[in-house]
């Protein structure tokens, strides 16, 4: 069964890219992930509080680098709260 | 006693259990957003509480909106903590908001954004231009919401900008001095600045700019230079935290904004230096996009409980994935917006032979012409991963699954 036209068109075409590519020394293709939404936490106002899910602190933007990984750096960063280096102005509660 | 403090524009209070050293801390911290204190009402849910502990001088605090443990801290820090709730709590409240962790600086009638992570110098510079004249939005969260028809549009907060204690040695005398004499709560660890005519919570201005911080120990002259469309993406999608939304509609809106105008790097290693560059480089916007007079996006949220069904013999992309290129880039957001993802260009490539159903025999077939000199095995095993992973990110389905969807 021959294929429509415009099917056949749009697959020239990315085949056209992969060919451009060839130009260059092949790298695994990666795909990483940059942004991952999450649970929105309880307290927006009404009813009873729910303790969370939202966010946790830390990490940086991972590069592209490794072939078909995935990225972990996918945690936001946070508004800055004392956490770190506290100069001796907290405690860890119990 | 039980109080709540209910600050504008943000549904769930503060909640404060004792902890009387708190309020007039807050008066001068959140000089610039409006609440109101009241007896505490045990049907609605705090997004922080502060509660005093018998016998002991610090406070417990505990946030009710991110996922990390209570802390015991003293007055000033216990405010600190629950003003970085707050900045989660406000786009709860407002599906208009996303909210970055950046600076935002007022220049002739627009708002530079500094999107960079802890350390970069967003609040020792926020404080050189606060000290310059320059309107301070925030130097740790900014809001933003997104008009039709026009670039970002940056909301104040109206939290005192806060510096790191002690100053470093390098940073010009008379900059120390005048923060030094700021008026302002301190402890060890910081000191806000509680200075006159700073933008109320709620004052809007449209985004003019995004500016990376670049800080070098080195000396070096400080320049504003082009950064790829790409690293601006990538940095903003990682600086914003509110990650309830639909990450479609977060990679549409922060698409747009990036068109609206080029993003710089600051490259800087002194203050005042940094100062004058930025008010050379941003004196005027001549030539930017007008602000937007449209209606504003509301966001929806993410849809968390997808699960991609039974593979087929034929893959395609699935109805509703959000495509855009930025600069070099192919960036893609699954149709029930649970993350965004970055392509590199074969990726990319591959992604786009997808756009009408193919099995992996086919795509592999297409690689092993473009790369002759690499082993078969290889090309089918990265291909297997890719499309592995494509998959489980809900951007491809089973291609006779995909055909229903679009009926």
């Amino acid at each position: 069964m021959s294929e429509p036209k415009d099917t056949l068109f749009s697959r020239r075409k990315a085949l056209g890219r992969i060919g451009a590519l060839a130009l260059a020394a092949y790298a695994a293709p990666a795909m990483t992930t940059v942004s991952v939404a999450q649970a929105s936490s309880g307290s927006s106002g009404s009813s009873s509080p729910s303790p969370t899910s939202a966010p946790s602190p830390t990490s940086t933007p991972s590069k592209t680098s490794s072939p078909t990984s995935s990225s972990s750096s996918t945690s936001p960063s946070v508004c800055s709260g004392p956490t770190d280096d506290d100069a001796g102005c907290a405690e860890t509660a119990p | 006693m039980l109080r709540d403090i209910h600050f504008q524009g943000v549904s769930a209070p503060l909640r404060l259990d004792g902890a009387d050293e708190v309020h007039p801390l807050l008066a001068r911290i959140a000089a610039d957003w409006p609440f109101e204190v009241s007896e505490a009402d045990p049907a609605a849910a705090p997004f922080f509480t502060i509660r005093s502990v018998e016998g002991a001088s610090r406070l417990r605090c505990e946030s009710h909106v991110e996922d990390r443990p209570a802390q015991l801290w003293d007055p000033v820090n216990a405010v600190c903590d629950a003003i970085a709730g707050l900045a989660v709590a406000l786009p709860l409240s407002d599906a208009r908001l996303i909210s970055l962790h950046a600076a935002g600086v007022a220049f002739a009638g627009r708002l530079v954004v500094f999107p960079n992570i802890r350390r970069a110098g967003k609040s020792t510079l926020s404080a050189a231009f606060a000290r310059a004249g320059h309107p301070v939005f925030s130097d740790d969260v900014v809001p933003l919401s997104f008009p039709a028809g026009g670039p970002a549009c940056a909301h104040a907060l109206g939290i005192a900008p806060r510096l790191r204690l002690p100053l470093p040695e390098s940073l010009p005398g008379d900059f120390r001095a005048w923060a030094e004499a700021a008026p302002g709560p301190r402890n060890r660890q910081y000191q806000y600045l509680t200075l006159p005519g700073q933008p109320v919570h709620g004052a809007t201005l449209p985004v003019g700019a995004f500016v990376l911080l670049e800080r070098r120990d080195g000396p070096v002259v400080a320049e504003l230079v082009p950064v790829p469309a790409e690293a601006a993406m990538d940095a903003l999608l990682h600086q914003n935290f509110t990650r309830d939304r639909h990450s479609g509609e977060v990679l549409e809106v922060i698409a747009a904004s990036l068109e609206a105008g080029p993003v710089w790097q600051l490259v800087y290693a002194d203050l005042d230096e940094a100062v004058a560059c930025l008010e050379a480089g941003f004196r005027g916007w001549a030539g930017t996009a007008e602000p937007g007079t449209g209606e504003e996006h509301r966001f929806g949220p993410a849809r968390l409980d997808y699960r991609p069904g039974p593979p087929g013999r034929s893959v395609v992309q699935r109805v509703g994935v959000v495509e855009r290129w930025i600069g070099e880039v192919l960036y893609l957001a699954d149709p029930e917006g649970r993350a965004i993802q970055r392509m590199d260009a074969l990726a990319a490539a591959i992604w786009g032979m997808l756009e009408e159903p193919a099995t992996p025999d086919e795509l592999e077939e297409a690689l092993a012409e473009a790369f002759p000199e690499i082993p078969r095995e290889r090309i089918a095993a990265d291909l297997q991963a890719l499309l592995d992973r494509l998959w489980d990110a809900g951007l491809v389905g089973a291609a006779e699954v995909s055909t229903v969807d679009k009926l």
